[in-house]
């Protein structure tokens, strides 16, 4: 508490209230000359009238005056709000015990005895007046200790073991939404949860027991029915020889749900509520600074294939939701997994905890693939998906702080490979992975100075022998003129979205080339245009094919827009949309390497296709007499009996060729006529070579 | 100097906080005095005993504060009397008050309190 501030006598008003004036005259004399400011007045009424007036720090107040006496001025004087702290100092006499104590009744603050003792008079008023400033003093401290009370939500609270009543303060009634200001122990606890109310009372015990205090944080349910953070403390205090509990209550909940707060949002993904990378990291730390056992830890990332597409046209809000409903088919069928985390966009990463071997962490990479060959259902439709998982294995990959890096490098690998959905890291991965980034740099430079061009391979109808079509194809020509084929850029540049302009700038080139050798009398040759999943995907798709054609004057029925059955198969929904928006402007639709995929010929009847392109598998191995065409003849009459004209390739044999013909396959592409080729080339082929090949 | 009229401690108490200002007071009591007994005669002569106890209980204050023990102690009788509404000797108490008035303030003169 800050030091007394006692006022100055010159700021200080003393209000004298006696009927007869000598006195009145004397004691303004004398208070005068000890410096206060003094008011007399000749009767109670005008004292009342004063003090409304002006608020004096003090009143001397005679009790036998006509009119209003003494004991009902001071009364009346004490009704006023806040005259409760103003000392009245009433006169009266010393032999008049009755009068005394009348005056204590009325609210008297203390009384002076006449005949007045003159020296002790001014002391009295000097001691009278600093109790009051003191009762300030401490009547605003109290106000601001309540308010800080309300402020920090604390309030106090006190356990009597021996009566086993706990008494609250006013501001812990407040504060826990209570009304009564007494419980037993028991019938408190009720608020608080079975579990913590044995913690309390054993802290209690203990508190008693030991003389020590104790602190707890608990739940607690208001009397409105809030749950509440409590921050709980508590010390023993002898009183009265009894040991009683005292302490404080404080209201955290608000702080406990900012820290909650904060920690989801360093721990958790915001839009799914999945553990974050940081999360993951953190069980990883954990594991690992606990290993004392010679257990392997795997750290794993797995991807779904095509989810990012499918979040290009279905929206974060459904890969969030495929993320989560996928997190939970692990967690519930594979034991093996506890610990997942959202760690990409559209990829989680996990841990395999106490394993043993390789194999073990094998079989449950095996298990997991397995697991989502079944459809993943969402909203009572089924997606298809694969899943690529990279792992890493602690200890063998030491580095601790690389594990993900590790595992993520391991997945991109198995991402671009065929085959195996699971590829364990090793270092050479590192090598290739920095390969991989370099790779990543150049390619965007060659965007930039035009490095990727369309080749064309064209296809034979077999009825006529004709050229009647081709198909474009990306390859990337340094400017030393090293070629770079396919398999090796369009993973990156589907990983990286530089396909969506990679896809463009060849379906530009395809257009404009197919224009010019319309233009160049050559005939009207069709040109067959991939389209990666993430372009299907992509919303500027209709308007930036809409754009090429204007730009290039190319006739729609000359395009031809392939798509794969993975691409189609990813969301069948957009693929009919799409494919069927696509058909309205004019141009062909077709599915590419047909019998490589998954899908079935229920969905191949819904989707509006004008063309199948038989996979170059089928066709490749069938040997001279016609060995191995089982599966081409099937697919070739399966495409006759849906009416969809149908174009095989991989021809690389006459008799490739011939077979084709004979099973009534329309068109034919392979490198038995040629293989993809610069459009100079091609246009040579054109003008040279196809007549003479017949 | 030694008076059973005047309580010489109060009268140097007081003069030793108002200094020269306690001489007003003396003369604001001789003024008052004079009035007061104007009106205490009045009044026992009327038998108003309600004011009567009130004018001797203002005079019994104003004389005690001011150390003038003889009139005080008097003014004192006059009250306790009434208070025992025994008012035989009134009058007599009232003319020895007036008498007490006149000396102790001839004292006051004397002892240069008053001019």
């Amino acid at each position: 508490m800050s030091s007394i501030t006692t006022k100055h006598p010159a700021d200080t008003m003393i209000l004298i209230v006696d009927d007869d004036n000598v006195t009145r005259m004397t004691l303004q004399k004398v208070l005068e000359k000890s410096g206060y400011q003094v008011n007399s007045v000749d009767s109670g009424e005008k004292a009342i009238q004063t003090c409304v007036d002006r608020l004096p720090d003090l009143v001397l107040l005679d009790v036998m005056m006509p009119g209003l006496d003494g004991y009902e001025t001071c009364a009346a004087l004490r009704n006023f709000a806040n005259y409760n702290v103003l000392p009245i100092l009433i006169l009266t006499g010393l032999d008049d015990m009755d009068s005394i104590d009348k005056a204590f009744q009325s609210g008297g603050t203390d009384f002076i005895t006449k005949p007045f003792n003159w020296p002790l008079l001014t002391q009295r008023v000097r001691y009278a007046l600093r109790t009051k400033e003191l009762f300030n003093e401490l009547n605003t401290s109290q106000k601001k200790l309540t308010k800080a009370q309300n402020i920090a939500r604390i309030g106090y609270w006190e356990y009597n073991p021996a009566t086993d009543i706990v008494t609250l303060s006013k501001e812990t009634l407040i504060l826990l939404g209570l009304f009564k200001e007494e419980y037993t122990l028991d019938s408190f606890l009720d608020n608080v949860s079975t579990i913590e109310g044995l913690q309390i009372k054993s802290s209690i015990k203990k508190a008693i027991a030991t003389a020590t205090s104790y602190q707890l944080e608990h739940s607690f349910t208001s009397g409105p029915g809030l749950e509440l953070t409590i921050s709980h403390y508590a010390e023993p205090s002898q009183q009265y020889n009894e040991t009683i509990l005292i302490g404080t209550f404080q209201d955290i909940t608000e702080r406990v749900e900012a820290e909650n707060k904060i920690y989801f949002h360093r721990y958790f993904d915001e839009d799914t509520s999945l553990p974050n990378k940081e999360h993951l990291l953190l069980q990883l730390t954990k594991v690992i600074d606990n290993d004392s056992n010679d257990s392997l830890t795997a750290v794993a990332y797995l991807s779904f294939d095509k989810l990012r597409s499918i979040g290009t046209t279905l929206g974060n809000d459904f890969v969030n939701t495929f993320l989560i409903t996928s997190s939970r088919l692990i967690l519930d069928n594979i034991p093996e997994i506890k610990d997942i985390a959202r760690i990409g966009n559209s990829s989680i990463g996990f841990l395999i905890k106490n394993t043993h071997s390789k194999d073990q962490i094998e079989s449950i990479c095996s298990a997991l693939i397995e697991l989502f060959r079944s459809p993943v259902r969402i909203d009572e439709t089924d997606y298809h998906t694969t899943v690529n998982i990279g792992i890493t294995i602690h200890p063998f990959d030491d580095d601790t702080y690389h594990l993900f890096d590790n595992a993520a490098t391991a997945h991109k690998r198995c991402v671009t490979m065929d085959g195996s959905q699971y590829l364990f890291f090793n270092q050479e991965m590192d090598t290739q992975a920095n390969e991989l980034i370099e790779l990543e740099k150049k390619m965007r430079l060659a965007l930039t100075n035009n490095e990727f061009c369309a080749f064309f391979q064209p296809q034979i109808d077999t009825a006529s022998n004709r050229l009647t079509g081709m198909e474009a194809l990306a390859r990337w020509t340094e400017s030393d003129g090293n070629i770079i084929y396919p398999d090796q850029f369009i993973p990156l540049a589907e990983d990286t979205e530089m396909i969506i302009e990679l896809g463009k700038e060849i379906l530009l080139q395809a257009c404009q080339f197919s224009k010019y050798l319309q233009d160049q009398q050559l005939g009207n040759v069709r040109v067959g245009v991939n389209l990666s999943a993430m372009q299907f995907a992509d919303k500027k798709l209709l308007d930036d094919i809409k754009n090429i054609l204007n730009d290039t004057g190319l006739e729609p029925a000359l395009l031809e827009i392939e798509i794969t059955e993975s691409t189609a198969m990813t969301d069948i929904k957009h693929a009919v949309d799409t494919l069927n928006k696509i058909r309205k402007m004019g141009i062909k639709t077709s599915m590419d390497d047909f019998g490589t995929g998954y899908s079935s010929l229920s969905y191949l009847q819904k989707l509006p296709l004008d063309t199948l392109k038989i996979d170059q598998s089928f066709i490749r191995p069938i040997g001279a007499n016609g060995e191995g065409s089982e599966i081409a003849k099937t697919i070739i009459a399966m495409g006759h009996s849906l009416n969809m004209h149908l174009i095989a390739e991989g021809a690389e044999e006459k008799y490739h060729y011939q077979l084709l013909k004979d099973q009534g396959c329309h068109e034919v592409q392979g490198y038995y006529f040629s293989k993809p080729v610069s459009a100079k080339d091609f246009e040579y082929f054109v003008r040279e070579e196809l007549e003479s090949k017949f | 100097m030694s008076n059973n009229n005047i309580n010489i401690t109060t009268i140097n108490e007081l003069k030793e906080i108002l200094e020269d200002d306690i001489f007003s007071l003396f003369q604001e009591f001789r003024s008052n005095a004079a009035d007061i007994i104007k009106k205490l005669k009045s009044a026992a002569d009327n038998n108003n005993t309600n004011d009567v106890l009130h004018l001797a209980h203002t005079i019994k204050g104003s004389s005690g504060n001011l150390g003038l023990k003889n009139i005080s102690d008097i003014s004192q009788q006059i009250e306790t009397s009434l208070r025992l509404q025994d008012e035989t000797d009134i009058a007599s108490l009232i003319s020895k008050l007036e008498t007490s008035i006149t000396s102790t303030l001839a004292e006051l003169t004397e002892m240069e309190l008053l001019k």
